[in-house]
This record gives structure tokens, C-alpha cells and sequence, in this order.
């Protein structure tokens, strides 16, 4: 009885893998062309994010040599030596706080500069134009700017604030390691703000303006028009953005790498910046494909359950 | 259950002038209805009333408060939008519940309103549903439904019924007349359609390029149309017009135009204004008549009756659309449509003495004073 079933449902399965596979044929049979234009991208995605993520993998379970090649299966043995890394708790720690911290701040500024540019003042276009400013370096050399800035003998905030009287000494910003943390995320918050206000602004702009109309009719102040319309129209693009900013900011490299290279002592490093150290600093690249290789896992589980528990409300 | 009071109402959106000047007095209780062509001002008077746009001159008044300066949510008004402007990120139920949750009315309350409303509106199978979800019959209810689950010391509608089918648009017309007679409340109602405005309203104001055209009840304003432009927006088809001069045969006035002269019945010569009566021997005037008010027949043509020819006959049911040329002027009558004459006939016409319309060639405004 339970044999027959399972027959036929496999049956039946097989038929309709089948199905699909000679409607996808005869489809591509029948419109071939735009297919063809699609090979160049599938070929360049694969060579540009398939292959280097299938490499990692396997060599995150492999045992590698000192220039990253897996040479023989070695199972958990990257993982077992990671885990038993002095600093990978540290380096945890700091990379969550990192993320979470930068996004949260991220998210808090950028908010309400996107409400006060989506308001019609003069000098309007200029300062949405101003806001794109962090944009029109590469990022790597704005960080490196930042370094000279926060420079505790020639840098600039220093030499401000001792001219301003502000303080008097000549405060060590990036050698001091909680200083130098809290300066790190500065700076990637700073080089984000662009981005998400732009998003929040679109987001702004996509909400049907009569529904203001409407809540004022029915006895809104300005805050409910806020609360109740505002926000909760925002709630989509906001899920988008805030994940795709922590997804960034968990790889976020040319912030922390130009202006502290993780020091002092790994304080200011994230999981990259770390795994960068233990592949090219200590050549141990087995270490460092795991490393990777369990953030990718973390950042994919991640963001299913995050946007499931977000979403799930609406219908 | 309120009063609204227009004065010399102005709004200008730089340099143009949306709303000219607007006086209207709405009764306690009365439906009013708003009704012009497109572009006109209506949305911008309502929109004014509501609060929702500022007043660039003149003053509302509501229950004797001059409003000018107050909020919206000062002013407990509600108002049923064309597009409807239902809240996408609300259910149904929270939709109309969010007028009594901004008045923080207790949870039961609550509840039980926003029940009585959808069912007296038979949405109480949707209010589980989004918005995206509903069609828009079903959104127009809940739109109005958001508007009657408190009781606003006035309503305004603009254009609510504009996106609904034929159908449902009669349907809906009566269900919103009746609400509003069981509700009593004060009602202004925007629309462009002369129908609706026509079924619908106690008075009716037309207006065009922001002015006020005319104010008074559907009978009158169909009857005693107060200018030209009046009696070619009410009615459907439109009021026949064309050019004629007054005159006298026998001491009895007639309307002498390019294809007939038609006698004016004594009750409208009775009323023609005392300082436009004809001096007579020319008074050039613009002759209207409804298309009901023309009869046609076939009878043998004697040489004196005007004639014309029958281009088209359109037939209705009922009645029947007749287009006619006569002497270059093209016009149309209703007939029963039991015998409507053949095309390319010809008939020969008949106006109703007393049911001309008679008006000024240039100011356009009418010659007859209210009987
Ligand atoms: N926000 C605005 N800015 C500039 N001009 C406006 C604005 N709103 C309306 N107008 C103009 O004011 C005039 C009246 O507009 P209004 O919306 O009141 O017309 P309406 O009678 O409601 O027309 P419709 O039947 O098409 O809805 C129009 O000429 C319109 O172009
Ligand atoms: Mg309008």
C-alpha cells in the first residue's frame, strides 16, 4: 500500500521535473535569442561570484597550502583551529557591534535628513546634491582622509579643538582602542548616510500624498501624520535598506583597513579585516576560508529569518 | 448638523484664479451639490471648506465660526476623496477605525462602530482585507464608510462615484442619498456630471472658470436656467440655442430667427425683465428651447411652417434623439420613439411657446425674471 503510494507520487514527481525541464527546453527553444544575450552576464556571474564562492567553500574544508590552495579534504579542521583562535571572540564581538552599531546610527541620522530634504525649501537641489559629497571619492581614500584627520600630532579634529579650546591635549583617536572603535563607525557611518538617505527619500516620495490629506480630514496633528502614515509607508524600503546595509557592513573593508588596519591590538578589527590578517599575514588561508565561509552561512540565514519576521504581518 | 456660509472666496495658484468670488449659503441638513466642467474649482472650493488648502481671500464660516485659520482636525469634517485615499498599510477594519483611534474612543467602541458602519454598508465580509484587495465599489464604501463612522458636523464628497461603473454608480447614488437623509448631516457633493448632480442634490451651484453660475434647487435651475451657460450644462442633450430677434405681428411678440418665427407664450412675455422688454421692432436675443420641447410632424407642409430635415435619429429606448438642419442651424428633439420620423425626412417643427428660454447675445445672462 504505502509502496504503491510512494511509487506513484515519485512517479508523478519525475513526470512533472521532466515537465518542467522540457518546458524550460521549448521555451528557450522557441524565444532562443534573448537567451543568447543572457550568456555573456550568466558567464561573467559565474566567473565573478559563483567560482570565488565555490573556491572558498572548498577551501574552507580543505587543508591548504601557504598560497591558498585546498590540497587535501580536511573536514572541520579549519573550523576546530578558529574556534580555537585567541581573538575570534574579540573579533566576533567587535563585528556585530560594528554592523549593528553603524546601521542603528545609520538609520537614526539618515531618517530625518531625508524627511527634512523631502520638504520644499530653498536650496533644496543643493543640499540633496551636498548629500551625494561622500560619494564622489572612493571610499578607501576618503577613510584614508579621515585617518589624517583623526592624526593625533597633524590631524585636523585635534588641531580644531585645541584652537577652540575645546580640550588641550592632543587626544590619541586611533590608538586608543575604544576611541578608535567609536571613530571607525563614525566613518562608516558617514560613507552609508548617502546612500540610505536617498533610499528614505525615494521611499518618501512613493507615498501617495492624498493619504495625508485624508489623515488630517479624519483628525490627524502632525505627529500622527508622522507615526501612522509616515513610518509605516516607509516599512518596506526600510527592511530593504537596513539589510542590505548590514549585509555591507559585515564586509565592510576599506573603512577600517585604511585607517587602523584593525589595531591597536585587533581592537578595531571586523571579521574581513581579520580573515584578510590570517590568509595574507599568516598565511593561514584554510582559517580565513572558513572565516568567510561562516559569515556568508550567518549573513544567508540572516536575512531569511529577517525578512520573514518583518514581513510576515502583511498578508 | 451645520451651516456653511461663503464669502467672496478667493483662492489663486499664482496667477491663476481657481475659485472667483464664491457666495454660497448651505443649509442645516441640506445636500448641496457642486457641479461645473472640469477645472472649474469645485475640488478647490471643497478643499477650502475642508481646510486643506488656505484661503487666499474672503472668509467660510461654519455654524456662524469664521474657520479660515483652523486646522482640519479643528474643523470635524469628513471627507470622501475621488481616488478614495484609503490608508494601503490598513486593513479595512483599521481604515475606518482610524478617525475613533485618533479620538481615543475605548476599544468596545470601537469595535462595534466600525461593525454597524460595514454592515450598514455591507462590507463586513472585507474588513479583514487590504485595501490592494478591494474593488472600487468595495473601496468607495469603505471610503465612505471612514467618513460616516463619526458623526462630522459635516460631509464633502468629491466626485465619489467618478470611478464606479454606470451601474453602480446609480446604485450608489441612491445608497448615498439615502445615508445622508437618515444621517441628516449637512452634505456637499462635487461633481462634473449633471445627472448626478440633477438626482442627488437639494440645490445644486454651478460654477465655471471659479464663478458662480447659478444656486437653487435641480427644478430650477432646469426650468429657469440663469444664463446660457447654465442651460447648455444641465440637461442632456443640451438646450438647443440659436439666434433670433423679437418682434411683433399683431401685436403679439414672436421670436423671429433665420428659418421661422415662433410665437413667446403670454406667461413669458409677462416675465421678460421690464427694462429688457422689447422696444420693440429689434431686440436680438438668444432662443433656447429643450429638445422635449420641440414637436415635430409630417402633417402636409404649408408654405409658412418651418421645415427641416432629419439627419439622424438615434434611437434610446423610450425616446428617441431626432438631429435636425434647418437653414443652417442644426437641432435636436426628443420624440416618443413609438413613430420617430425616417431619415432625410422632412418635418415640419413646433416650439413650445412657453417653455423658450430667452437670453441676452451678449452677456449670455437670461431676459426672464424667476415666475
Ligand atoms: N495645487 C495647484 N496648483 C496650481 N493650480 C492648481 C492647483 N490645484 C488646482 N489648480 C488649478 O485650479 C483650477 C481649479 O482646479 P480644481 O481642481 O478645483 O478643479 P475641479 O473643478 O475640481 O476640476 P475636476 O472636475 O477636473 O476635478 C484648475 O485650473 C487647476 O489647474
Ligand atoms: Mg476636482
Amino acid at each position: 500500500m504505502t509502496a504503491t503510494a510512494e511509487v506513484v507520487t515519485s512517479s508523478s514527481e519525475t513526470a512533472s521535473r521532466e515537465n518542467i525541464w522540457r518546458s524550460i527546453v521549448r521555451e528557450i527553444r522557441e524565444n532562443h535569442f534573448p537567451y543568447l544575450l543572457l550568456i555573456p552576464s550568466i558567464l561573467c556571474f559565474a566567473a565573478l561570484v559563483i567560482y570565488p564562492l565555490v573556491n572558498t567553500m572548498i577551501g574552507a574544508f580543505s587543508k591548504t597550502d601557504t598560497v591558498g590552495r585546498a590540497v587535501e579534504f580536511g573536514a572541520l579542521i579549519n573550523f576546530r583551529e578558529l574556534v580555537r583562535d585567541r581573538y575570534i571572540l574579540n573579533i566576533t564581538i567587535q563585528t556585530v557591534i560594528f554592523v549593528f552599531g553603524s546601521v542603528a546610527l545609520t538609520v537614526v541620522l539618515s531618517l530625518p535628513l531625508a524627511l527634512i530634504l523631502n520638504q520644499r525649501f530653498p536650496g533644496a537641489a543643493l543640499a540633496r546634491a551636498l548629500l551625494l559629497m561622500p560619494w564622489a571619492a572612493p571610499l578607501a581614500i576618503s577613510a584614508m582622509t579621515w585617518r589624517w584627520i583623526f592624526h593625533d600630532q597633524l590631524g585636523a579634529l585635534n588641531y580644531v579643538l585645541n584652537t577652540l579650546n575645546i580640550t588641550q591635549a592632543r587626544t590619541a583617536w586611533l590608538s586608543d582602542p575604544v576611541l578608535a572603535f567609536i571613530c571607525v563607525i563614525f566613518v562608516e557611518v558617514w560613507s552609508s548616510i548617502p546612500f540610505m538617505t536617498i533610499m528614505f527619500l525615494a521611499g518618501l516620495q512613493s507615498i501617495p500624498p492624498h493619504i495625508y490629506d485624508a489623515a488630517k480630514m479624519d483628525g490627524a496633528n502632525a505627529w500622527h501624520e508622522f507615526w501612522d502614515m509616515t513610518l509605516p509607508q516607509l516599512k518596506r524600503i526600510t527592511i530593504i535598506v537596513t539589510l542590505l546595509s548590514i549585509i555591507w557592513a559585515f564586509r565592510s573593508f576599506n573603512v577600517i583597513w585604511p585607517m587602523t588596519q584593525g589595531n591597536p591590538f585587533f581592537r578595531t578589527d571586523n571579521s574581513v579585516t581579520y580573515l584578510y590578517k590570517l590568509a595574507f599575514r599568516s598565511l593561514a588561508f584554510g582559517e580565513g576560508y572558513a572565516l568567510a565561509f561562516a559569515t556568508f552561512v550567518f549573513l544567508l540565514i540572516f536575512s531569511v529569518v529577517y525578512t520573514r519576521v518583518l514581513r510576515s504581518e502583511e498578508g | 448638523m451645520s451651516v456653511v456660509v461663503c464669502k467672496e472666496l478667493v483662492k489663486r495658484f499664482g496667477a491663476t484664479v481657481a475659485v472667483d468670488h464664491v457666495n454660497v449659503e448651505i443649509q442645516d441638513g441640506e445636500f448641496m451639490v457642486f457641479v461645473g466642467p472640469s477645472g472649474c474649482g469645485k475640488t478647490t472650493t471643497l478643499r477650502m471648506i475642508g481646510g486643506l488648502e488656505t484661503v487666499t481671500s474672503g472668509d467660510i464660516f461654519i455654524d456662524g465660526v469664521r474657520v479660515n485659520n483652523l486646522a482640519p482636525r479643528h474643523r470635524d469634517i469628513a471627507m470622501v476623496f475621488q481616488n478614495y485615499a484609503l490608508y494601503p498599510h490598513y486593513k479595512v477594519f483599521d481604515n475606518i477605525a482610524y478617525p475613533l483611534r485618533l479620538r481615543k474612543r475605548p476599544k468596545a467602541e470601537i469595535e462595534e462602530r466600525v461593525n454597524t458602519v460595514a454592515r450598514m454598508l455591507g462590507v463586513q465580509h472585507l474588513l479583514d482585507r487590504w485595501p490592494r484587495q478591494l474593488s472600487g465599489g468595495e473601496r468607495q464604501r469603505v471610503a465612505l464608510g471612514r467618513a460616516i463612522v463619526r458623526n462630522p458636523k459635516l460631509y464633502l464628497m468629491d466626485e465619489p462615484l467618478s470611478n464606479l461603473d454606470a451601474k453602480l454608480r446609480v446604485q450608489m447614488r441612491r445608497e448615498i442619498i439615502h445615508l445622508q437623509r437618515n444621517l441628516g448631516t449637512t452634505t456637499i457633493y462635487v461633481t462634473h456630471d449633471q445627472v448626478e448632480a440633477m438626482t442627488m442634490g437639494d440645490r445644486i451651484m454651478v460654477m465655471r472658470a471659479g464663478k458662480v453660475q447659478q444656486i437653487g434647487a435641480p427644478e430650477v435651475l432646469y426650468n429657469h436656467p440663469a444664463n446660457l451657460f447654465v442651460a447648455q450644462f444641465i440637461g442632456s442633450p443640451a438646450m438647443n440655442a440659436f439666434k433670433g430677434r423679437l418682434e411683433t405681428d399683431d401685436g403679439k411678440i414672436v421670436v423671429a430667427t433665420e428659418f421661422g418665427r415662433f410665437p413667446v407664450g403670454d406667461p413669458l412675455v409677462a416675465r421678460l425683465k421690464p427694462d429688457r422688454s422689447p422696444t420693440l421692432g429689434a431686440r436680438e436675443v438668444i432662443c433656447g428651447i429643450r429638445p422635449e420641447d420641440i414637436t415635430l410632424d409630417d402633417a402636409p407642409v404649408t408654405p409658412a411652417s418651418p421645415q427641416a430635415q432629419v439627419d439622424l435619429v438615434e434611437g434610446l429606448g423610450a425616446d428617441a434623439y431626432v438631429s435636425l438642419t434647418i437653414g443652417g442651424t442644426t437641432l435636436i428633439a426628443r420624440t416618443p420613439a413609438d413613430c420617430p420620423p425616417a431619415e432625410n425626412q422632412l418635418v415640419t417643427i413646433h416650439l413650445n411657446p412657453n417653455k423658450l428660454h430667452l437670453f441676452d447675445p451678449i452677456t449670455e445672462e437670461t431676459l426672464l425674471a424667476l415666475p
